[in-house]
This record gives structure tokens, sequence and C-alpha cells, in this order.
């Protein structure tokens, strides 16, 4: 496995840690419609959305 | 670790509760029905390119499984890793009270508050035995009548307290914050912090050549000492 120090042994964790990085993507920034908007359109935001999601975060067992 | 399986045989075993207080990543295949018009499982084509397709096979989060099955999504499990919450049962109210964090909680705020009750609506009572998957999703009736019975049936928030470590260091941040004006420029630096946080879990995971400002160039990003794949995922 490579770490910021280096390549270290590690066991079967490749195994467990594959999973989780295939499985990290960033945001997802799509747009759903194109062309010109005819009326009312809305721009939906989620105020604090990076510390809400950290919060529910808790230790692994 | 997680057998293969499939997607419906898992939700059973596990529960929404459980599935939602874990760390739990996937790799599957799936096929949403057709009449869904924005599918949420993503997959990816080369190293900088991600699509959300009908159907395909993929590595995934709990949370994103639970999403697409919500959406009916036939999903079958080829592997998989599921690690619960140290705290991953609920505590009961007889054996230690819930904390009223809205009481505590000395800065009134629309953004805090929000904070406190969007974690207690994240988390939905749900019985387990009561997940009846609909099997026939040919029309959009019956997906939108599945979608709607479900969404009804998830009006009980659970009592559990919040006492998560990085609830408490958010709460911190966001008070300092409310200290100032909004869009001062201490308002803003600890806005920056609070997303930093969960920014420096993810710093360097994918391995993405990003630009440099020191040497004007892109290379690698290095990884942080925050860095946590559960955490990011």
């Amino acid at each position: 496995m490579m770490t910021p120090a280096g390549v270290e042994l590690s066991g079967d964790l490749h195994e467990y840690l594959d999973y989780f990085l295939g499985s990290y993507h960033g945001g997802r920034n799509e747009s759903y419609l194109y062309g010109v908007v005819q009326g009312t359109f809305y721009d939906y935001d989620l105020p604090g959305a990076y510390p809400t999601a950290m919060s529910l975060l808790d230790y692994p067992l | 670790m997680i057998q293969p399986q499939n997607g419906k045989t898992l939700l059973c075993a596990l529960g929404e509760e459980r599935l939602l207080r874990s760390y739990t990543a996937l790799k599957i295949k799936f096929v949403f029905p057709s009449c869904v018009q924005y599918p949420n499982l993503p997959v990816r084509l080369d190293f900088s390119s991600i699509i959300f397709p009908l159907s395909g096979e993929t590595f995934c989060t709990g949370l994103e499984f639970l999403l697409a099955m919500r959406l009916n999504c036939e999903i079958t499990i080829l592997g998989g890793v599921h690690i619960p919450f140290q705290n991953s049962q609920p505590v009961q109210q007889d054996k230690k009270p819930v904390r009223d964090l809205k009481k505590e909680i000395l800065v009134v705020d629309p953004r805090i508050t929000n904070l406190y009750t969007g974690y207690h609506q994240a988390w939905y009572y749900k019985e387990p035995e009561s997940f009846k998957p609909q099997l026939n999703t040919n029309t959009n009736y019956l997906f939108l009548k599945n979608v709607l019975e479900k969404q009804t049936g998830l009006d009980k928030p659970l009592n559990i307290p919040i006492e998560t470590q990085f609830f408490t260091v958010v709460q911190e941040v966001l008070k300092e914050r409310l200290k100032y004006p909004k869009g001062s420029y201490m308002n803003l630096l600890y806005k920056f912090i609070a997303n930093a946080g969960i920014g420096q879990m993810a710093r360097g995971l994918n391995q993405k050549p990003k630009y440099d400002s020191q040497t004007n160039s892109t290379r690698i990003q290095p990884a942080g000492a925050l860095i946590n794949p559960l955490y990011a995922g």
C-alpha cells in the first residue's frame, strides 16, 4: 500500500480499502435541461452541506 | 466482508438504520427501471469521466445503494465491506436520557437548528420487516405509488442522542462563525475551516492531477495526515 511515508505492507487491508477507494467520487455537477428557460426555474442549494455530512459520521467499530 | 447476494436480501438482512449508521462500500451490478429519469449510481468511464446510466457495474457506498433500492433498482451484490459505527445501536430512552440540544445551544440561529433537526430527520425509524420490495416496476404509476408509500412510512424520527465526535467539532466551529456578521472576513474564515475539515479527509485520495499555484503546473496532490477513505466515501 502506498502512503505519504512510503510503501508499506498491509496484509489483507487492501481487500477492504479497495471497496472504499472505488466508491469515492467527487460532487455531481450536471445540467438536467439545456437551452433557454421560459418561465420560473429554481436553483436549490444545501447550506452547510459538508459540515452537516461530517457531523453524521462516527468512529468505525 | 459482504458475500455476493441479491440487493434485497442484503437490505432486509441489514435494515435501513444499520446501513445508515455504518461505513459500507459495495461492488454491484444494477438495472434501474426505465421510468427512472435520474439514476444515482456513478459509473467511472475513465480517469476523469463519470456517468450515471440506467444499468451497469460499479462501486458504490451504502447510502447510494439504499437510495437506488428506493428507486426500485434491481441490484446484485458482487462483494463489499460493512463496518458499523461504534454506537450503531440507538440508546434507549430509559437507559440514557436524550439530550435536549436545542436548550444547550446558546446561539439560536437557523443554521444551527437546521443542523440539529437535520440530524434527526436523517434517521427515520422504519421496521426492517416492513420492507416489502415492489417487484412490478413497469409503469410510472406503480413506481410513484411505491415511492409515496415508502415516504409516508418515514415519519417517525429516532430518539438517538447526538454524541458523534464530528458533530461536536462542527457545532463548535459554527458557533464561532455565527459570532461574526454574515459575509465578514472571520465569518468566511470559519466557513472555510468547517468545509476544509471534510475536504482534508479526501485530499489526494483519487491521485488526480490538480493545479499547484507554487509551481504553476498541474501535479498529483499528495495525501494529507487526515485522509481516511472510510470518512471520504
